[in-house]
């Protein structure tokens, strides 16, 4: 396996967003779906479990480094890493506690009960008025305090576009480790036949464990970079939306599940389809995502990287994986 | 100390006892082929062995500690290795990948290692050339000698083979009979082998034969004896042995 495909086109994108600066929100919205699609894709992809909750995973993430912007300014410019490094530990810890009931359950009872927790935290913030309620965090105050306006407008632009690249970037290589260690032999097991893997010596709880927490963190960082970041402020309503996992599945299978580049792909590819199909159904843009993923699931289940693998020669396979 | 002791093992399927107390010891190195009919209980017993199921009542012990309540995946790691009834592999990966992921987690290889075990084993039971194959593309016969291999390649002190013959023809079942021979005289290792019909290729194998029916044990002993006893031989549509 190689991964060179999938980081160059990674590396390329930082590269643009850097030298084009007025590009930059665009690239970010690809990446956010591209990066998206990769995080959902270590665990669904990779288990074959299906979980509903994203939209809790992205909001602790913007939840994390909003509360630090909001509730810290004596902390100035260490907000962001401390902000960061919360978002991903309140996801982590939401990903361990779900996952530790839950995940002993089979895959369609352990996707039902996480479609309950984007509301059940949803209305926690709101109902118990902590973290802003419901009238959210609103942080371009304290993050020109913080950063001082130069940096603080870089980080809402380009830094935050830079953030979610390299948060998509990081969950290709871990996707990518992931899959050429024995972890990845356990995952594979487990998704193909999880009583078999168990009789093998495989602890499914464990690895789906592993996946789903990495899987969190991930989401985290882009629901960091995506409201507190580039937004500048944070609402229950944007952030607990359960169109995420949808956006996130479609990108995944678009461009193949339980690969390494076919988030990557299906990412590049999901933006511009989702924008032509909505000039011509312009009444139906909500039907556009789910009927996208039926469509890709219905005709090539495999995705675009997935069927592609299954026809090449292995010396090319070796390039897509 | 026996390697794998059952005891008064029972278990229910709501109503249905499949297995009403049923006792069975075995040592190391030993071969032991478990006969009885259709629906008899063979493969309720080694889900109870392998820890697929918990029994109602009774007790499993494997190197003397009590395995009763422990998940299938600890006691494959500490030596207990299984070739399914109706084989299952892992169809999206490799073949030689299925072997490695028997040679990782129930062998308790490091990756490199367990490559090359799984090779080995690729090699031994003969299907070394379907290495890059995946899975799901074999032959029944060659799912059968996976299964094999991916148990052996998880180096076990206790092999549990599930019917392994069936629906194989004459010479394929040969082959199988000569790879098991092989097993059983060069890796130090027990097995306990399940028959639906008192198939002699497999039955001339063991060291003892346990006959089940409806999840009672109603004979043991050498194969000979156990298999010309009148209640066995009444079973059996009134034939005897041989
Ligand atoms: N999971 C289950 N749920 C309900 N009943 C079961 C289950 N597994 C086995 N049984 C029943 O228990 C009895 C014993 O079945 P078992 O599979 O152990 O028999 P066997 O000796 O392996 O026979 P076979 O030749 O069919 O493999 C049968 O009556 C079977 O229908
Ligand atoms: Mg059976």
């Amino acid at each position: 396996m190689k991964p060179h495909v999938p980081i160059a086109i990674y590396l390329s994108l930082v590269a643009l967003s850097l030298a084009k600066p007025e590009l930059s929100q665009t690239v970010a919205t690809v990446a956010f779906y591209m990066a998206l699609g990769q995080a959902v894709n270590i665990f669904v992809g990779l288990t074959g479990y299906v979980n509903f909750g994203y939209a809790a995973f992205i909001a602790m993430g913007a939840y994390g480094l909003g509360v630090v912007i909001a509730y810290f300014p004596q902390l100035g410019t260490w907000t962001l890493p401390v902000g960061l490094l919360l978002g991903v530990a309140l996801a982590g810890g939401l990903a361990l506690a779900v996952g530790a009931v839950a995940l002993r359950l089979r895959s369609a009872y352990f996707a039902i009960a996480t479609i309950g927790i984007n509301e059940a935290l949803k209305d926690l913030i709101v109902g118990a008025g902590i973290w802003g309620g419901s009238s959210g965090l609103v942080l371009g105050y304290n993050m020109f305090q913080e950063y001082g306006r130069d940096f603080a407008l870089f980080l809402s632009t380009t830094g935050s576009t830079v953030l979610i690249l390299a948060t998509g970037l990081m969950a290709v290589a871990a996707t990518y480790l992931l899959q050429s260690r024995e972890i990845g032999y356990a995952l594979a097991a487990i998704r193909q036949d999880e009583d078999a893997a168990k009789v093998m010596g495989i602890n499914p709880a464990k690895y789906k464990l592993i996946a789903f927490v990495l899987s969190s963190a991930f989401s985290a960082l882009l629901g960091s970079a995506a409201f507190p970041l580039a937004a500048t402020q944070v609402f229950p309503d944007t952030v607990f939306k359960v169109d995420y996992i949808l956006d996130g599945l479609a990108v995944m299978f678009l461009g193949g599940a339980g690969t390494v580049t076919g988030a990557v792909i299906g990412g590049l590819l999901y933006v511009p389809i989702r924008l032509l199909l909505g000039q011509f159904l312009p009444a139906y843009q909500a039907l556009v995502t789910p009927l996208l993923v039926l469509a890709v699931v219905l005709a090539a289940p495999r995705g675009i990287i997935g069927e592609l693998r299954a026809r090449v020669s292995p010396k090319i396979r070796e390039w897509i994986p | 100390m026996k390697l794998l002791k059952v005891e008064n093992v029972v278990k229910k399927f709501g109503g249905l006892a499949a297995l009403q107390g049923v006792s069975l010891e075995i040592d190391k190195g030993e071969f032991v082929a478990i006969v009885g009919p259709n629906g008899s209980g063979k493969t309720t017993l080694l889900n109870v062995i392998n820890g697929v199921y918990k029994p109602d009542s009774g007790r499993v012990l494997f190197e003397g500690r009590d395995i009763t309540k422990l998940p299938a995946y600890a006691r494959a790691k500490m030596g207990i290795s299984r070739a399914f009834q109706v084989p299952r592999p892992f169809p999206d990966m490799t073949v030689l990948d299925n072997v490695v992921v028997g040679a990782l987690f129930n062998g308790g290889l490091d990756l490199q290692r367990a490559k090359e075990v799984a090779r080995e084993a690729l090699e031994y039971v003969g299907l070394g050339r379907k290495a890059d194959e995946l899975a799901g593309r074999l032959t029944f016969n060659e799912l059968r000698l996976l299964e094999l291999a991916r148990a052996l390649a998880g180096r076990p002190k206790l092999l549990l083979l599930d019917e392994v013959m069936a629906g194989l023809n004459p010479g394929e079942i040969d082959n199988m009979t000569k790879l098991i021979r092989r097993v059983v005289e060069e890796k130090d290792i027990a097995a306990l082998s399940l028959v639906e019909h008192r198939m002699k290729a497999v039955v001339q194998l063991a060291h003892r034969v346990v006959v089940m029916h409806q999840g009672k044990v109603i004979a043991e002993g050498p194969p000979d004896v156990a298999l010309n006893d009148p209640m066995v031989v009444e079973i059996y549509l009134g034939k005897p042995w041989r």
